[in-house]
């Protein structure tokens, strides 16, 4: 065997240098997850599932939202009214199909699950009308609903900024955002008038409006009120910081106008499209529904009393009421309320227009039984099965990552990340096509696991190497590839 | 004939050192490492990853004028043929280019384009760092299999997509490299600058500097001024487009590629703005079906096919006005639509540059422990950079306009007004339905 030369020989060592140079790369990829510089499954639960983000989040709107009705309607009852305790009954329901409904990320479970412990002792005080037992439950809900807040918006959202919305509308973080717009700057009206613990709640609600901004950043028909509202920050943190109530007054209208623009924008952006037939764009759409349902009847009942600005406000509620229900792919369960709804819009449209107040609250008189019977068929009818399909496909029992029957004793889960199974993306997501914008389409790609990262990385550096160390035994073998002789040019 | 830049002692020492264009080959090199290491192991939001922002909000943007104020200039430092020149120079085994490449390149290319804004569309990779991260690993595979099998920068000439878009830009450049005909007529050198001295290699995009009529594709390496051993080669300024209006041999692929970039310009624009969700759910609709795939499919054949039909429109109206077949006229007025493409690229590009510019800095100060600013990312108001997309897309029209009169004349002499009027009307409506899409407000890249 005739020994190769020593140019050819040093050319076979650099390629196999190159290759196990490549193949190092490869393997480091595979050893350093946290070079990714993402997190875990384990660490954002939902949020590296960016499919059941949304869900997560509608369903922490929805859980808050009762559980304030849920304590408010105990205090009620405890002074007496006795209707309170039947809503309150009703409330504890929902609360229990909630956390049921959805499967919480890790970050949220001690929370959720703080909750979910609170149902039922408190089932149980309100069937025996066990008064002091009901205000100790309240008050665990109460706590548990504080601390799912903190976590929501201090742990867990921050953990999705910027991450590309998948199937569902941004439906969820637009109420969040807006709410929060409109808390903050109440809350800077009541320090105004001399409440100084205000003060600190509106910077937790600008701290919330500036996460929620920049979560929701990546939906891009929104990216200019989103800007305005993101660049007006700044100043009314400032002015916070510094306890400057009339700066702080001067920062809020670029705010308050971005906050108008958002609604505009996010509205106009409703009323051109449909969603996708998915849970979370559902729940949010009820909830939107819903809120703008009870606007809009005590906006009219406002306007009969003479507030004349109340008769605009009426008819954007009303063109919001359209938009959602247009833009919403409705289950067959809440198909009839949602129809009743719809035959409202009309009839109060013409009389809104006519500024006829009787002719309006006649109209209006059905839309009270509409949404009675839409938020039964919600809660009662399609939320307890809404992501039933995706969390049995997962093995799940419809219980999202909640322990068991909430009214059958379980016990409280002290430890919900150790406890409970880990968080399962919601497959009844996957298959729902986009319909937010053209991003949307791209988002199959959009969250890439840290495995296959290592796998793709690993392999590219693979293919790579083994194609410089073959071209590198093709060389030698057949002597082509040299330079031009005695020129040093490199082309023959 | 315009001013020799290389008879400026300092250029032409720059260009025929061994530091050019190494230099900046290692500066694009460590550039384009830290870009793919941010796209491929940095933060999953594109908002937030300094890869996404330098190579979508400030390389892109910028290319298309590098391109028309240096030619292929890019292409000479650019890190895949860095990468390719040093896989070659290793283990390569410098085979002859295939035949099958060499007359099917440019629609390789074509189809490449193609091919890679549908998969950003549908699979995403503009607006996904992995996906963009992904797509670098793809071309750096291509480019280590043609470094190791062919010779030259067979990728930069047959394969890559950029280099086709870049060879027809630089077409309407302001810089030419060509020769001196009395000084190479005079050469005894045996075609070095072809094959390669001791002073440099030969020309890696497989021309032979002499007979260099076009900047399509000379990227301005320099190899040619190193080993020419007579200063033959000459440097000069030139009005943009001029090279369009004298193409003596106007290749059909050449003259589709720039109708598809019309085509592209208008998908970009259209799926930026807000009338696309109104439009994908018509869409969805009309194809009773919800896939995005689908529906963005259609829009883009659509897309594709309304410049390129109008093209054919417009031939076939010449075509009867001038004698010549619809195929030639196709051919050799599609060049005329280049200088609108550069425009409408540019214009598209300007916004994302100066709408989001701020975030090649905002997202690189958390690579040196700063905070990430949470401020507006735009450089200047909306209102300016509206006015600057008009104003480019008014020197689009007219360069277009006037280069189809330029081509028209230099071919039918006296009858030229009657090829140039279907042209005229091309470019005038292309030109608008641009206007139009830039009217409308536009979604942002971070």
């Amino acid at each position: 065997m005739t020994p190769y030369p020593k140019r050819r020989r040093l050319q076979c060592l650099l390629s196999l240098g190159i290759l196990l140079l490549a193949v190092l790369t490869a393997s480091c990829a595979q050893s350093s997850p946290a070079a990714t510089g993402s997190r875990s499954p384990a660490e954002t639960g939902a949020a590296n599932s960016a499919a059941s983000m949304e869900a997560v989040h509608v369903s922490y709107l929805d859980l808050t939202a009762n559980i304030t009705d849920l304590r408010t309607r105990v205090t009620d009852w405890q002074k007496g009214d006795d209707n309170g305790l039947n809503i309150a009954k009703e409330k504890v329901e929902r609360i229990q199909a909630i956390l049921a409904s959805v499967t919480w990320p890790s970050l949220l479970m001690p929370t959720a699950g703080a909750a979910y412990a609170a149902v039922a002792p408190m089932a149980k005080a309100l069937a025996a009308q066990d008064k002091p037992a009901a205000q100790a439950a309240a008050e665990t809900f109460g706590a548990a609903s504080h601390d799912l807040t903190h976590a929501f918006y201090g742990d867990w959202l921050p953990t999705l900024k910027g991450k590309s919305f998948t199937a569902m509308a941004p439906h969820a973080t637009y109420l969040d955002l807006s709410a929060n717009l409109s808390d903050l700057q109440a809350r800077v009206g009541q320090w105004q008038k001399g409440d100084e613990s205000s003060l600190n709640i509106g910077k937790e609600k600008l701290d919330r409006v500036r996460v929620l901004a920049q979560h929701m950043a990546s939906f891009k028909m929104l990216a200019k009120p989103l800007q305005s509202i993101t660049a007006a920050l700044p100043a009314v943190a400032a002015a916070l910081d510094h306890k400057d109530l009339a700066a702080a007054q001067s920062a809020l209208k670029p705010l308050s106008e971005g906050s108008h623009d958002l609604t505009h924008d996010f509205y106009e952006w409703m009323g051109k499209t449909t969603s996708a037939n998915d849970p979370a764009c559902i729940q949010a759409a009820y909830l939107d529904i819903s809120r703008n349902m009870t606007d809009l009847r005590a906006r009219l009942t406002q306007w009969q009393q003479g507030d004349e600005a109340s008769l605009n406000i009426a008819q954007e509620k009303l063109d919001r009421m359209a938009a959602i229900s247009g833009h919403t792919g409705w289950p067959v369960a809440m198909a009839t309320a949602i129809g009743s709804t719809r035959a409202t819009v009309e009839p109060i449209r013409h009389a809104l227009k006519d500024k006829n107040v009787a002719q309006a609250l006649t109209a209006v008189a059905p839309l009270a039984t509409s949404s009675h019977d839409l938020t039964h068929a919600f809660y009662g009818d399609w939320l307890p099965k809404a992501y039933a399909p995706a969390q049995a496909a997962h093995g799940m029992t419809g219980m999202g990552n909640m322990p068991g029957p909430a009214t059958g004793g379980q016990p409280a889960p002290t430890s919900g990340v150790v406890a409970f199974p880990a968080a399962t993306p919601v497959a009844a997501h996957v298959d729902v096509e986009p319909h937010s914008s053209s991003a949307a389409g791209k988002q199959a790609a959009a969250v890439a696991s840290p495995a296959t990262k290592r796998a793709v990385i690993g392999g590219f550096g693979l293919v790579n190497g083994l194609v410089i160390a073959t071209a590198a035994i093709f060389k030698a073998k057949t002597g082509k590839g040299r330079a031009v002789s005695g020129q040093g040019g490199q082309n023959s | 004939m315009s001013a020799n830049l290389l008879k400026h002692r300092t250029l032409l020492r720059v260009l025929q050192s061994g530091w050019y264009p190494l230099v900046f080959q290692a500066i694009a090199g460590a550039v384009f490492t830290l870009i793919v290491f941010q796209l491929l192991l940095g933060p999953e939001s594109a908002h937030d990853n300094l890869g996404t922002a330098l190579t979508w909000v400030l390389w892109w943007p910028l290319i298309p004028i590098l391109f028309v104020l240096l030619g292929r200039f890019w292409c000479a430092v650019c890190p895949f043929g860095a990468l390719s020149d040093l896989v070659q120079k290793f283990v390569g085994n410098v085979r002859p280019v295939p035949v099958f490449l060499k007359k099917y390149g440019i629609w390789i290319i074509d189809g490449l384009f193609i091919l890679i804004t549908w998969a950003d569309h549908v699979w995403g990779i503009v607006e996904n760092p992995w996906g963009s991260g992904v797509l670098l690993l793809l071309l750096t595979t291509g480019v280590v299999v043609s470094g190791a099998v062919w010779q030259r920068r067979a990728w930069c000439r047959y394969l890559c997509f950029l280099g086709g878009l870049s060879g027809n830009y630089a077409r309407a450049g302001m810089v030419e490299l060509r020769t001196n005909a009395a000084i190479c007529d005079e050469c005894k050198a045996r075609a070095v600058c072809y094959t390669g001295n001791e002073k440099g290699p030969g020309c890696p995009m497989f021309e032979y500097p002499r007979r260099l009529d076009s900047n399509a594709p000379c990227v301005l390496c320099g190899a040619c001024v190193k080993t020419c051993p007579n200063n033959s080669i000459e440097i000069r300024v030139r009005p943009p487009t001029k090279e369009l209006w004298f193409i003596r041999k106007p290749k059909f692929e050449e003259a589709f590629l720039a109708v598809v970039i019309m085509g592209i310009v208008f998908v970009q624009n259209i799926t930026m703005l807000e009338i696309w969700q109104p439009m994908l759910a018509g869409l969805q609709r009309l194809t009773q079906t919800t896939s995005y795939a689908v529906n963005f499919t259609v829009t883009f054949v659509i897309a594709l096919a309304i410049p390129v039909a109008m093209l054919a429109v417009a031939a076939l109206v010449a075509g009867k006005l001038n004698g010549q077949t619809t195929i030639l006229n196709f051919a050799r007025f599609g060049y005329a639509i280049i200088p609108l493409d550069i425009a409408g690229h540019i214009a598209h590009n300007l916004y994302h540059l100066l709408a989001e510019g701020k975030a090649v800095v905002f997202t690189a100060l958390p690579l040196i422990g700063q905070p990430m600013p949470s401020g507006s990312t735009a450089l200047v108001g909306t209102p300016a950079i509206q006015m600057l997309q008009y104003l480019l897309l008014a020197l689009g029209v007219l360069g277009s306009l006037f280069t189809a009169y330029r081509i028209a004349r230099s071919h039918d002499g006296a009858k030229a007004w009657r090829s140039f009027a279907p042209y005229g009307v091309l470019v005038s409506v292309l030109g608008l339905i641009n206007v139009g899409l830039f009217l409308l407000p536009m979604a942002t890249r971070m």
